[in-house]
């Protein structure tokens, strides 16, 4: 043991040069993964701040849901409850429509807050332009006038406010007796502005403020009413913070307390919903980015098994020494194995530097990528991210050194001391026959497992979910490639390789066609994917590395016709085919980055493309659509749908639909849900046979992309727009006969649930979930299909769902609700082209009718607040973001390219490094200088090619397979392929050049004489 | 033999690390003319400058002072890209460890100087098929170096060598790696090229078995040629 470790500290000490390329090889790995932590961690740190800044210290919002909560029998309950609270209050929210005449700047969805002048300042204060907190006097000042409210800042810049403006508000008034709002217009004067910088802004400058007192004047409320309780369990969330299990066991005991299931009563522990959320949020960011990193590690191992492979190649003869003297191959296993982790160690620290400078970069994309720049992130180096990156350098330079350990164990002492080499077995030992019995013994029982946990391995039942997938993956494979081990035994090393090479290659195409379009979720969706992705990208390596041989002989009878030299291509090609696996892991680096990069690129393209291609054929012919802030279109008063037709001659249908707000409330059982708390506002479109059709005729034509089990054994997701139109129809026809289903998912009219149709993928077909509507009832609803696309559902954050007219269902969501046609909603078709017609225009001229005086409506209202929008330019704004996501995550992806650059750099200088007497023998020969820079060149273009054709043929057989999923044209963007392509030649070049000029100036004479 | 100078070197010096204190006087003024079909063996004991003229000779080393002809052409007047042109053309090279490249086959090493000029691929595979059939290698063409022994290995190289049918032949104690069995049949193999065609040979060697099979022996002691004599001297 002594002589090992007194060999190590001598070896690695003469060795420090040749190391470096070890260490910035595991520097490069370590930091892409700590940079994506670091970027996260700063990201969920500052955005989560940004969040938690605006509500302040609020931890519990107990709401009225727009209702009012009497505060005489309420805060006497909560104040003697026990709980033990900082500080609370009470204040009344709405939200509003702000006109500002004079410029005709419309802005809705305005939160309008009474507040209680004296409340706690734990919830934060309210700071003027200059940062001056609005003291208690200034503001009962302020508000004496009952019109008087100050104005967020960014809100005032949109409607072009300044201070002393004056405009005009809508709002609901209670109508206690008939137990809804009417909506009424104040002119408001604002007196002031809220700076947005400090705490407990409610998410910044998109609200007016004033007295509590004025507000119940405003809508209606006694004295003694609220809409909404804040409670903050901690005056001071920093030093003395709340656990989300402590808010919500808060929340559940003021449930309780509060009776809310009679009451109506919203409780939520709003802090902890938003750091759950949060989390939620990030864990799916993470493992997008996990995904990736991951297989950006995996071509930094390849990076560095390639280079310990060089450091044994290098040290062959001391290796031999070392066994002829007596070492023991475990002690020579231990010796790479130690260099290793000293390598690794040391290598994590140069990963800490790398991974910050990466999440500089990063974060600072993050920030403007989809904040627009409205939150300046940090990268923010927690101690958990350097204990991270230690062990992250470690595993991988041990990972990493295992193989070329054992390689370095197994050197031939004869070989070594002779000079020579001894021919290898054709065939594979015993030992293959062993782990190929057991690999064919191992997949049978495994698939035999997943038969009987899953019924079947080979249908559906079998393959719904990642993890069946998955196993069955491993069952297949692990058959298949017992039988290559096998054939080793049986017949030839080569036949091994290529059963191996070829069963990742088959099997991943197979899953692509045939379990990809079974998973059910996006989710499971990308995990298969890029599963797929890595098998893929493996089998190609494997494969092509087997017949490097037979590659290589076709290149260099290619080479052999171009201009350059024959002894140059010689040379190259059959360097390459010597090393196979050094060359193997060289252009299997490329390969993995290659098909990351150009998958991705394949798949954004294909995605916005299509995304794009398909708006019309979902659009269900309606290109404009209309949002009224208020149910005003009364067709007892005015009939807006004929009013519509009169705006512009190319208008040619308009169809009006009841809206609604509602609360969903899930139950637990309803597992499938994946949202992070059990119930969220959304809003209800009433849908009466007419809206869509005109007898037969389907006027506005939305499509399905999922419904009920009673429907998956006959139809299946996608296929051609006829298949699509006939499957939709079908579907529509139960909706409209209002027909009931059981929580399996099967007609069932007696005790079954009416039906939904969702327009989110929160929603799934088969989801059960209670309805709750103003008035407190709640109802229980199965999703029958979701909607492709919806117009009303690009505006909101919220779900819509579609309801037909039911006897006893959808009064109970709303008294008034479908009584009478009060239209808040209006899709409009016209004879224009869908892409290049006037639709933009034609939905200006709309808001332009509806918020002048041209509207009959103004007559009863002094202004309507309406929004018409062309859904085509919503889509192209709606891609373009998707596009930007998917740039980042490129941004992301090219740090592969860096990992590959920089290591076609080591392997090269390393390579050259250790041909200083090959090269001085070809300068003896007569080769030119030139000719030995083209040589290492040439290797590097081969492999770089290689590299990069199979990352095309990968990245097209990935992107067919997702364009197959959605029966979408693939598309492969030339552009990019053609900048992929370029740099790649970027990077050879630049791998070459610098170790082909240090080769070229290697004297014949000096290198001649060197035999180390 | 004929009288036409092939090689000629005029008051050749060659210094190593001048300057330093490390610094080698390793040839002092060498004259020494070689004729063309000559076989001419350098020898002396070990560090005289053997080793060191045959590379300057071979145009892989520059002299530090003193000119070289080979073929009336003063090769230190040449540009690096000229003489590694005209060493191509001109000057075959033998190692004592062969250097033959252990991932080219036996045709591989040997077309290598022809694939390095505008030949085309057959004519120039066809000539080194000839040249190793005519070494008695005609069935190893396809096999690897490690695939043959010591003087197949030798036998590889000389057929590189002489493939460009160069002006000489320079070989450094190519028989040095070899057993005296091999060592015989490779000099009998130099011997027979020289007589068959004419080649001239300068062999570096310490063995005075191997200077036996040439023509003239140069002795060097010191880097300063002692003896310019003939065989047997």
């Amino acid at each position: 043991m002594n002589y090992i470790n007194n060999l190590i500290q001598k070896t690695f000490k003469r060795r420090i040069g040749k190391n470096v390329g070890t260490l910035i090889a595991i520097g490069l790995a370590v930091s892409l993964m700590v940079g994506v932590q670091i970027t996260i961690t700063s990201f969920a740190t500052e955005a989560l701040d940004f969040f938690v800044d605006a509500i302040g210290e609020n931890d519990i919002i107990i709401s009225g849901f727009t209702y009012p909560i009497n505060t005489t029998t309420t805060l006497p309950n909560i104040t003697n409850s026990g709980i033990d609270y900082a500080a609370f209050n009470i204040r009344i929210t709405q939200s509003v429509a702000l006109y500002n005449l004079k410029y005709g700047s419309l802005e809705k969805g305005v939160s309008f807050v009474g507040f209680e002048l004296d409340e706690d300042p734990v919830f934060g204060n309210l700071y003027d332009q200059n940062g001056t907190i609005y003291r208690r006097s200034k503001l009962v000042d302020l508000f004496k006038n009952e019109t008087h409210v100050i104005m967020g800042e960014d809100l005032a810049e949109n409607l072009n406010v300044t201070v002393g403006t004056i405009l005009k508000l809508r709002v609901g008034e209670l109508n206690q007796a008939q137990f809804r709002f009417d909506f009424k217009t104040f002119d408001i004067k604002v007196v002031g502005l809220v700076a947005e910088e400090e705490k407990g802004k409610e998410l910044g400058g998109w609200s007016i403020w004033t007295s509590i007192d004025n507000m119940r004047k405003i809508i209606g409320f006694a004295d003694d009413e609220c809409s909404e309780i804040n409670i903050s369990l901690s005056s001071d969330h920093e030093n003395n913070p709340i656990s989300n299990e402590e808010a919500i066991e808060v929340e559940e005991q003021l449930n309780i307390l509060l009776d809310s299931e009679n009451s109506g009563l919203i409780i939520v522990a709003f802090r902890a919903l938003i750091l759950e959320t949060s989390d939620e949020i990030l864990k799916d960011v993470l493992l997008a980015f996990n995904l990736f990193g991951a297989l950006i590690i995996f071509s930094g191992v390849l990076l560095l098994v390639n280079i310990q492979l060089i450091q044994v190649e290098d040290r062959v003869q001391q290796l031999g020494i070392l066994r002829a003297i007596g070492s023991r191959r475990r002690e020579i296993v231990r010796l790479f194995l130690v260099e290793s982790f000293i390598l690794g160690f040391l290598g994590s620290f140069i990963g800490i530097g790398g991974g910050y400078t990466m999440s500089v970069f990063l974060v600072d994309r993050i920030g403007k990528t989809f904040f627009d720049g409205e939150i300046a992130l940090q990268p923010n180096v927690t101690a958990g991210a350097v204990g991270y990156s230690i062990a992250l350098g470690l595993i991988l330079a041990i990972g990493a050194g295992v193989f070329p350990a054992i390689r370095a164990a197994g050197v031939d002492v004869i070989e070594v001391i002779r000079g020579i080499k001894k021919i290898k077995r054709k065939k594979t030992g015993s030992l293959s026959l062993a782990i190929g019995l057991s690999l064919i013994l191992a997949g049978i029982s495994v698939l035999v497992a997943q038969s009987f946990i899953y019924d079947s391995i080979l249908t559906k039942a079998g393959w719904n979910t990642a993890i069946e997938q998955w196993v069955f993956m491993a069952g297949a494979g692990g058959i298949l490639l017992g039988i290559s081990v096998l054939s080793g035994y049986l017949f030839s090393r080569k036949i091994m390789g290529n059963g191996i090479g070829l069963t990742f290659i088959i099997l991943s195409i197979l899953m692509l066609l045939l379990s990809l379009p079974q998973t059910k979720g996006l989710e499971d969706n990308n995990k298969i994917l890029i599963t797929l992705v890595v098998i893929l990208a493996l089998g190609s390596i494997i494969w092509v590395g087997v017949n490097l041989n037979a590659v290589t002989n076709f290149i260099r009878g290619v080479l052999y016709r171009t201009r350059i030299k024959k002894g140059v291509s010689l040379m190259a090609s059959k360097y390459m085919t010597s090393k196979t696996i050094r060359s193997t892991l060289t252009f299997g680096i490329f390969t993995l980055v290659l098909t990351m990069n150009i998958f991705a690129s394949v798949y954004q393209a294909t995605f916005a493309y299509n995304t794009l291609e398909s708006v019309e054929f979902y659009s269900g012919g309606a290109p404009i659509y209309i949002e009224l802030d208020s149910p005003i279109a009364n067709e007892s008063l005015v009939n807006v749908e004929s009013e519509l037709q009169e705006v512009d001659d190319s208008i040619k249908h308009v169809k009006g639909i009841n809206s609604t707000l509602i609360l969903i409330t899930t139950d637990e059982e309803v597992e499938e849900l994946d949202i992070p708390t059990d119930f969220f506002p959304g809003s209800v479109d009433l849908i009466y046979n007419n809206t869509f059709k005109n007898g037969d005729e389907y006027v506005f034509d939305f499509l399905f992309e999922q419904s009920l089990a009673q429907f998956n054994e006959k139809y299946r997701q996608a296929g051609s727009e006829r298949y699509q139109l006939e499957y939709s129809h079908e579907i529509w026809d139960f909706f409209y006969n209002r027909t009931k289903f059981n929580e399996e998912g099967y007609i069932d009219n007696e005790n079954g649930m009416p039906t939904v149709i969702s327009t989110t993928p929160i929603l799934k077909p088969g989801n059960v979930f209670n309805l709750t509507g103003i008035g407190f009832n709640t109802f229980p609803v199965i999703v029958l299909a979701s909607l492709q696309q919806y117009p009303f559902s690009l505006s909101t954050m919220f779900p819509t769902l579609l309801i037909t007219p039911t006897i006893d269902f959808f009064p109970r969501l709303n008294l008034h609700f479908g009584l009478y046609p009060s239209y808040m909603k209006f899709l409009v078709k016209t004879n224009e082209d869908f892409r290049e017609g006037r639709n933009t225009i034609i939905a200006e001229e709309i808001e332009t009718f509806f918020n002048g005086n041209e509207s009959k409506l103004v007559l009863a209202e002094d202004f309507v607040a309406a929004s018409a929008n062309n859904v085509w330019d919503d889509m192209l704004e709606l891609v373009d973001f998707q596009v930007r996501t998917f740039d980042f995550l490129q941004y992301f992806v090219g740090f592969g390219l860096i990992v590959g650059a920089m290591g076609m750099v080591i392997i090269a200088m390393r390579n050259v490094a250790e041909r200083r007497r090959e090269i001085g023998m070809k300068r003896a020969l007569g080769y030119k200088k030139r000719q030995i820079i083209g040589t290492i060149m040439l290797e590097l273009f081969i492999l770089a090619g290689l590299g990069l054709i199979i990352g095309l043929i990968n990245s097209i057989i990935l992107g067919w397979a997702f364009a197959r999923l959605y029966d979408w044209l693939l598309l492969v963007p030339p552009l990019r392929i053609l900048l992929y392509t370029g740099i790649m030649i970027g990077i050879s070049l630049l791998a070459a050049i610098l170790p082909g000029i240090r080769a070229s100036q290697i004297t014949p004479a000096e290198a001649i004489r060197y035999v180390g | 033999m004929s009288e036409e100078i092939i090689l000629k070197t005029e008051n050749l010096h060659k210094i190593y690390a001048q300057d330093t204190p490390m610094e080698v006087h390793a040839l002092r003024g060498i004259d020494i003319e070689v004729k063309k079909g000559e076989m001419v063996a350098i020898m002396g004991p070990s560090g005289c400058g053997k080793t060191t003229l045959l590379n300057l000779l071979g145009g892989i080393d520059e002299p530090t002072k003193g000119q070289i002809f080979i073929s009336g052409q003063d090769i230190n007047e040449l540009t690096d890209i000229e003489v590694t042109q005209f060493r191509l053309k001109n000057i075959g090279y033998i190692f004592q460890l062969f250097n033959l490249f252990e991932f080219l086959n036996a045709l591989e090493n040997t077309v290598l100087p022809l694939f390095l000029t505008d030949a085309s691929r057959f004519e120039a595979e066809e000539e080194a098929k000839m040249m190793l059939r005519q070494m008695g290698l005609g069935d190893k063409i396809n096999h690897l170096p490690n695939e043959l022994s010591g003087g197949e290995q030798q036998r590889v190289a000389v057929s590189r060598a002489l493939l460009m049918n160069p002006a000489i032949i320079l070989g450094d104690e190519p028989t040095g790696d070899l057993d005296q069995d091999t060592s015989t049949e490779i000099m009998n193999l130099f011997v027979s090229i020289n007589e068959n065609y004419n080649q001239t040979f300068l062999v570096v060697t310490h063995s005075e078995y191997i200077a036996s099979f040439c023509h003239r022996i140069i002795r060097i002691v010191d880097g300063e040629i002692i003896n310019l004599g003939g065989k047997g001297d």
